[in-house]
């Protein structure tokens, strides 16, 4: 079943905001494996000229999955359990670093759904801003619907 | 802000120290609690063998994290790295077989840019010779 292209330009904001722990930018580095004492250490951050510990460039990349991956689970927005849809391009614009503290918001735009043969594109753009409204990090994520397009009239 | 790398002194063509990577399933496990991705294809083999992938899939971001970390050993400065376009080309499959998954990261400097900025493809390429993913950074330097 085809992704509800009625989506397209719609824009949800997390009811709540998101605040960065310093355990939870150590427990990330730790999972992708990164050692660099940026992440780790606050005296080793400041030393680099960080406020203190930054957040890794992919680390916006999954606040998505902790503010509720919008709009995958709207029942009218027709994603369905199986297919399955994966990440086929993403592209992180950062504006500034991310630090253990800051308070941030996140914003989901659906920006666009289309056909790509048997699947359907699906483009969402994320900000994250500061409390204040400052600009943080963009990210825009590109998803493939498997087999979700709607079936081509056959042309004989 | 702090790389030692100084812009005038990195010419196009240069070529970033190549890194070869393993991943587990724990590994992969582990991003999943990290990332809050527990999207079943990514720990469950039951799940993955239902959407026609023989073992779990490496979450694509955290092979976008592995390609940036070839930046970090050449600056010195995980804060160095200005935007970042990941491109996944192929599953990344996790075999649980006591070796998992390996592929090799290179990355070469492509484009001088303003502002001393420069840009860093990088590719993940598997034992086969296959492109997994690639990575286009743009990379702030001294």
């Amino acid at each position: 079943m085809p992704l509800n292209r009625e989506f397209i330009g719609r824009s949800w904001r997390a009811a709540e905001i998101y605040e960065v722990s310093r355990e939870k930018l150590r427990d990330f580095a730790v999972a992708i494996g990164e050692t660099h004492p940026v992440y780790l250490d606050e005296e080793a951050a400041v030393k680099q000229g960080h406020r203190t510990v930054i957040a890794p460039p992919t680390f916006a990349t999954t606040l998505w999955f902790r503010m509720g991956n919008w709009p995958m689970l709207v029942p009218e927005f027709g994603k369905q359990k199986d297919p399955v849809c994966v990440l086929g391009d993403q592209r992180v614009t950062h504006h500034r670093r991310i630090h253990a503290g800051d308070r941030l918001w996140f914003t989901t735009t659906v920006r666009d759904i289309r056909d790509i043969g048997r699947h359907e594109l699906f483009e969402m753009e994320h900000q994250v801003t500061s409390e204040d409204g400052e600009p943080v990090c963009t990210v825009v994520d590109q998803m493939i619907s498997r087999n979700s397009a709607a079936p081509k009239e056959q042309r004989s | 802000m702090t790389t030692q790398v100084d812009y005038d002194n990195v010419p196009v063509g240069m070529q970033l120290a190549a890194q070869e990577f393993q991943l587990l399933p724990v590994n992969e496990i582990m991003y999943c609690g990290a990332s809050l991705d527990f999207v079943g294809v990514h720990w469950n083999p039951r799940v993955a063998r239902s959407v026609g992938m023989d073992h779990i899939v490496a979450h694509g971001p955290l092979t976008e994290a592995k390609a940036l970390s070839l930046v970090h050993e050449w600056t010195g400065d995980p804060g160095s790295v200005v935007a970042q376009h990941a491109r996944f080309h192929k599953p990344v499959l996790i075999p649980d077989d006591g070796v998992g998954a390996r592929y090799r990261i290179h990355g070469t400097v492509t484009e001088k840019l303003a502002d001393r900025r420069v840009v860093v493809e990088l590719t993940a390429v598997s034992p086969q010779e296959e492109e997994l993913a690639t990575v286009r950074a743009v990379v702030q330097l001294a």
